[in-house]
């Protein structure tokens, strides 16, 4: 307390220093007293960073908290006390549901990085002049969890948003007692701390213990006291440190190896394993290199042992004030830029979060309007984008005018869209194992999550599975914010009938017009392709409708049109436009065919036969597929008369037809004229070159899409 | 200060009087038996097994359960019932050879009624004290935590007897399963790990040691064992396996094996031999006869004749028409040597698979899971449990225990009164086990749910119980003990045209 005051003392004078000079602004004079500059600086920091998380950030603290879990259960309980810092585990598993508020979650995450900084500058007197300098195991906490990224699938460890920050406070808490305690009461204390606290907190209750000890010695030296006692303390800490997780290992704990008790409690194993397995999707960036994910730990320790030798060893009031002050502000930058540097700001990853909100939302326009905010898109992105416009009856005539390509994420993992998105796609399409499946495979990989959960509910449901989903209803009953969410699947549950009277809930059953067969599925994306394909290969696509239709149409002939009705009885028309799609996507025109043989036949329904006129034009990327297929292949696939064409395709001035041969002009001419001008340019360069000069004019075409996108990275 | 003690002493008495449920005086009575879960209505128990404990999942705002057996009674308040153990041992005692009473009374707007009493059986035959499974999610391909664990079934207490993870590190998950005993004991007993430090820790007369029991003459180590009662030989099946998943059937996954024989394996010379590797026929699920003098196996003939396809494209193609039946070899302990296969239950002929052979200790009744098709029946809902008469091969399912859902993974008990289960039955896919009584005749009565300390154990819980085991006494290594000898080198047995 004496340095405060010696320190505050410098700060009056410099203040009536600066008075006696004269005219000074009374904002001059709060930035030159700290105790109220600094303070205030630092409640703006807790502000902003509510404001980025809470607001900015949203979308992202809904999906940490889609991807936990927390259940008034007793099981559930053990499940997550079984291994050491469990508790902190079910805590911070606790405190992660309050994101599904991002406001209220991010203000109850700052409100305790709050108190982790109060704590920290009064356990540690940390003078008023350095007030800022207590933010640093904020920033370190803070960066320890926005650095995760993608991560955020696959860590396995339930509430770890939360537990270095609960273990922080909670060690800070210790400490504060600490200081208040006779020498016996606190070799008691930190053999309590190391005993009782490794299965709370695991290893953050080993390294506080340590912390302890040396807080111990740190407050004898300032003290001037005996150094003996804190030494013994100090040793005996030490001994604790290394037998006590020893001991648990042996007579408590079967859920964890030898190996890894020394670190219980933040996810060593799996940032090893990531280091270990090399694996295949390492980004070049430095800062998405793995062994980053510890630097915030090292800083929290750091911090932490920095504050505990400069209360032993602090200057006492000799040093320079502006010194002091410069080398706080400037520590300060350096923490904020360390923050913002390991505060992952992907686009992609963004998007896809928001995307997979508006998909539960049953938002599909937003779930599009969100593929327009990115460079180049991941799969997943385009995947969503692509369900939501076949959701909509847009697909046909916008798929193609949004950002399009396929980058893979950036994360040093090797992300996988199983373990992402994978299921609600599948689930979206139809495909009601295979989302359950990967509910399952990733709930074992990495526990139960509200989404899991919520997924395998619907997919069960609409599988006729009515007791499973009743199993997975009753989880989500014992949560907080689910539980209303699951009383409305009960009804469905309960009464299935209702199922087919909400029409959000019952579209997916529109996909479903498959066979059951053996398979494996390893890429979503392929799979869904694939499979959509496999169901589209029968004797109804393989019939030559298109050219039978030219001709019934050249005849003005209902009976034909008639014939080529009927046989449409199974496969629904939302199934039909899916395997359009993929077979554009495919860029395949034999499938592209196929599905427009059936396509077409809904799509003409209702037509009056002799009044060519009431024909509608295609969707426009279907009419672009059509005209780029029957040019490249040159009949041998498309087979479709004028007749066809005349009814179907828009062929007038700016029409697509126009388009296309403006485009083969455009392509044709771009390619000419850097030819003469770089004769020497390779020809996936000079590819590369046309298609950046063509993407504004035709980057909103099939045609576009079939020749310049390439390199799309499926994962 | 007297009186203070006197008056706390007054309030405490108050307040525990307060909390004893007690019967209403009124109250109607429901045409209909209380939905309670799981489903104890009618079982019958061994009378040694831990209290049963149960919730009441009818809507009220009150309950109170009174469960009676001559003049003991036991009134719980509440939806979950849980008696204490003395309460439970009490009406038990009394109830042998009869039943216990159990009363539901539910009060709604502050008027009761009462369900249809039932009873829960109690048999005078007593169940083995132990029991042993394999805790595993559900999952398809991927896994995580693994334990094979021992409960005490005359009280609640479970341990771990081996986890995968006191092991296993990230980059080499390690998967662990086929546990098996030697008559009902664990001084010899057996589980493989794969994988990551994988082989089979054998514990040979309380010995315990790492087998690699793959040699070059065979298509894999040994994967489901049998020990041999009266000998010291073991039995194998040596499989390769696969799995394939369902786009749309409520069965969901296919495991299949697409190679498979039956080996021996003798833990005294380290050696093992074949018994039966014809690649026509899928063989397994071995198990021994109780005089040790008879192998029983299952077996499926396949062709695969399509030299455009791989075997596994053909197998998997033709899922549906892989039916096992199940043969008998007598085995001579002094040579060594295997007899010719014996049908002793054609499954195939009627159309059916059965898998999992497993003889009853007195030698009359084998006990298989009978299904459409293929041998992993725990995945396939068309599976129940058949009882085999092999005196006179009459057959016919236990009725009272199987389900529309998979049951499979049986075993008997050691006097051959109980038989422990794996179904799906309580939510259609996580496996729990079912003990079902056995009579005389060959029949079971109602089978009934493991009994749990906490009613809504099953809610949350997230791993399917199987392949459990009787055992008349706990394992003896602890789990840190095993993961010391799975970290350590491995004996490598060699191949020998005898098992002698």
């Amino acid at each position: 307390m004496k340095t405060t005051k010696k320190v505050s003392s410098h700060v009056a004078d410099a203040a009536t220093d600066t008075s006696n000079k004269g005219k000074v602004s009374s904002f001059a004079r709060f930035f030159a007293d700290d105790a109220k500059w600094q303070p205030a600086v630092a409640v703006l920091f807790f502000v902003a960073i509510w404001v980025l998380l809470g607001f900015y950030e949203s979308a992202l603290l809904r999906r940490t908290e889609s991807l936990s879990l927390f259940v008034f259960d007793t099981t559930f309980y053990n499940s997550i006390l079984s291994v050491p810092a469990g508790t902190l585990s079910l805590v911070g598993s606790f405190l992660v549901q309050f994101f599904h508020n991002p406001a209220l979650g991010a203000a109850i995450y700052v409100l305790l990085l709050y108190a982790v900084f109060r704590l920290t500058r009064k356990v540690f007197d940390v003078p008023a002049v350095c007030t800022l300098l207590a933010l640093l195991p904020v920033v370190a906490l803070l960066a320890s969890n926005t650095q995760l990224g993608y991560w955020l699938f696959y860590l396995k460890m339930p509430g770890y948003y939360y537990m270095a920050l609960l273990a922080t406070l909670l060690s800070l808490l210790a400490m504060w007692a600490y200081k208040h305690m006779g020498n016996v009461s606190r070799l008691l204390l930190v053999a309590v701390w190391v005993v009782a606290g490794y299965p709370l907190m695991g290893v953050y209750a080993l390294a506080s213990s340590l912390l302890l000890a040396l807080y111990g010695v740190a407050l004898s030296a300032r003290r001037k006291e005996k150094k003996l006692f804190p030494a013994v303390t100090l040793v005996v800490t030490v001994l604790l440190v290394l037998f006590i997780p020893r001991i648990y290992y042996n007579l408590c704990y079967n859920s964890i190896a030898i190996e890894d008790v020394y670190m219980a409690g933040v996810p060593v194993t799996q940032w090893n394993f990531a280091i270990v397995e090399k694996v295949e999707y390492l980004t070049s960036s430095f800062w998405h290199n793995i062994y980053l994910y510890w630097v915030p730990f090292v800083l929290l320790l750091l911090s932490f042992l920095g504050f505990v030798l400069s209360y032993a060893f602090r200057c006492n009031g000799h040093c320079s004030v502006k010194v002091t002050r410069t080398v706080t502000v400037a520590v300060l930058l350096l923490a904020v830029c360390f923050g913002a540097r390991f505060w992952y700001c992907d686009n992609n990853f963004r998007i896809e979060n928001k995307q997979n909100i508006a998909i539960w939302d049953e938002d599909w326009r937003a779930v599009a309007d969100y593929a327009k905010d990115c460079d180049e898109p991941t799969r997943q992105i385009i995947l969503n984008k692509n369900l939501a416009l076949l959701k909509l009856g847009r697909a046909g005539n916008e798929m193609f005018a949004y950002p399009d390509g396929g980058v893979l994420p950036v994360s040093p993992l090797a992300v996988h869209m199983t373990h992402t998105d994978g299921s609600l796609i599948y689930y979206n399409l139809g495909r009601f194992n295979y989302c359950y499946r990967w509910c399952m495979e990733n709930a074992v990989e990495y526990g139960w999550r509200h989404e899991y959960l919520k997924s395998a509910v619907r997919s069960m449901l609409l599988s006729g599975e009515y007791k499973l989903a009743e199993r997975y209803i009753n989880i989500l009953k014992k949560t907080m914010f689910y539980r209303g969410w699951a009383r409305e699947m009960e009804a469905y549950a309960d009464e299935p009938a209702l199922v087919g009277k909400n029409p959000a809930l019952a579209q997916p059953l529109k996909y479903t017009c498959y066979n059951d067969i053996l398979s494996v599925d390893d890429v979503v994306e392929k799979y869904v392709m694939d499979a959509i394909d496999a169901n589209m290969t029968g004797e109804q696509s393989s019939k030559a409708y298109l050219s039978s239709l030219s001709g019934a149409l050249a005849a003005k002939d209902s009976v034909a049109f008639g014939n080529s009705m009927e046989l449409k009885q199974e496969i629904t028309p939302e199934f039909i436009e899916a395997s359009l799609v993929m077979a554009l996507i495919k860029k395949d025109s034999k499938r592209f065919v196929a599905a427009l043989n059936l396509f077409i036949q809904d799509y003409i329904k209702g037509v009056d036969m002799k009044d060519p006129k009431s024909v509608k034009q295609l969707p426009r990327h279907y009419q672009e597929a059509l005209l780029l297929f029957l040019t490249l292949d040159k009949g041998k696939t498309v087979q479709v008369g004028e007749e066809f064409l005349n009814a179907f395709v828009s062929r007038g001035p700016g029409g697509v037809e126009a388009n296309f041969m403006k485009f083969q002009n455009s392509v044709a001419k771009t390619r000419d004229e850097l030819r003469k001008t770089y004769p020497y340019m390779t020809e996936s360069r000079l590819n590369a070159v046309i298609a950046a000069l063509l993407k504004k004019e035709f980057g909103n075409t099939y045609y576009y899409y079939y020749f310049f996108v390439k390199k799309i990275m499926t994962y | 200060m007297k009186k203070f003690i006197h008056y706390i002493f007054v309030l405490f008495l108050m307040l525990v009087a307060s909390c004893s449920p007690e019967l209403p005086a009124q109250y109607a009575d429901v045409d209909a038996v209380p939905e309670i879960f799981p489903d104890y209505t009618g079982v019958t128990v061994p009378c040694n097994i831990a209290p049963l404990t149960f919730r009441i999942d009818n809507e009220a705002d009150g309950y109170v359960t009174r469960l009676s057996a001559g003049d003991k009674e036991v009134v719980v308040g509440g939806d979950e019932v849980v008696p204490s153990f003395e309460e439970w041992q009490g009406l038990v005692e009394v109830a042998k050879g009869a039943s216990i009473k159990v009363e539901v009374y539910a009060q709604n707007e502050g008027s009761w009624k009462r369900y249809v009493p039932f009873e829960i059986f109690v048999s005078p035959d007593e169940i083995d004290p132990y029991i042993s499974y394999r805790l595993i999610p559900p999952s398809y391909v991927a896994y995580e935590k693994l334990t094979i664990n021992q409960r005490n079934l005359s009280n609640y207490d479970e341990e771990v007897i081996y986890s995968n993870m006191l092991v296993s590190a990230e980059p080499q998950g390690q998967c662990i399963n086929c546990h098996a005993y030697k008559n009902y004991k664990t001084d010899n007993m057996q589980f493989h790990v794969r994988q990551f430090k994988g082989g089979t820790i054998f514990i040979h007369d309380g010995e315990a040691k790492k087998v690699n029991l793959k040699t070059d003459s065979t298509i894999s180590a040994g994967v489901y064992p049998a020990f041999n009662p009266k000998y010291d030989v073991v039995a194998y099946s040596v499989n390769t396996t696969g799995q394939v998943f369902h786009t749309a059937h409520p069965n969901k996954v296919e495991v299949q094996d697409t190679l498979s024989d039956i080996i021996v394996y003798n833990p005294v010379k380290e050696i093992v031999t074949h018994v039966a590797c014809d690649p026509n026929d899928l063989e397994v699920f071995p198990t021994w006869s109780p005089d040790g003098k008879s192998l029983y196996y299952g077996i499926a003939r396949v062709k695969c004749e399509d030299p455009a396809k791989s075997r596994v494209q053909q197998l998997i193609e033709e899922y549906k028409n892989i039916k096992y039946d199940i043969v008998r070899r007598s085995w001579n302990p002094e040579t060594g040597v295997f007899g010719e296969p014996e049908t002793v239950f054609a499954a195939a002929s009627m159309g059916k698979s059965a898998t999992f052979p497993r003889i009853s200790p007195c030698g009359k009744y084998l006990l298989v899971a009978l299904g459409e098709y293929g041998c992993f029946h725990i995945w396939h809902k068309d599976a129940d449990l058949y009882v085999v008469n092999l005196e006179n091969g009459d057959y016919w399912p236990l009725e009272k225990a199987n389900s529309p859902y998979p049951e499979s993974y049986h075993a008997w008990s050691s006097n051959g009164r109980w038989v422990l289960f794996a179904s799906r039955r309580l939510d259609g896919n996580y496996s729990r086990l079912f003990i079902a009584h056995i009579n005389e005749d060959g029949t079971s009565d109602k089978a009934f749910a493991l009994p749990q300390e906490h009613a809504g154990h099953y809610d949350f819980f997230d791993r399917s119980y199987n392949v459990p085991e009787f055992m008349v006494e706990p394992v003896k290594y602890t789990p840190q003990e095993f993961a010391e000898i799975v970290k350590g080198e491995s004996v490598t047995v060699k191949y020998s045209p005898n098992i002698k």
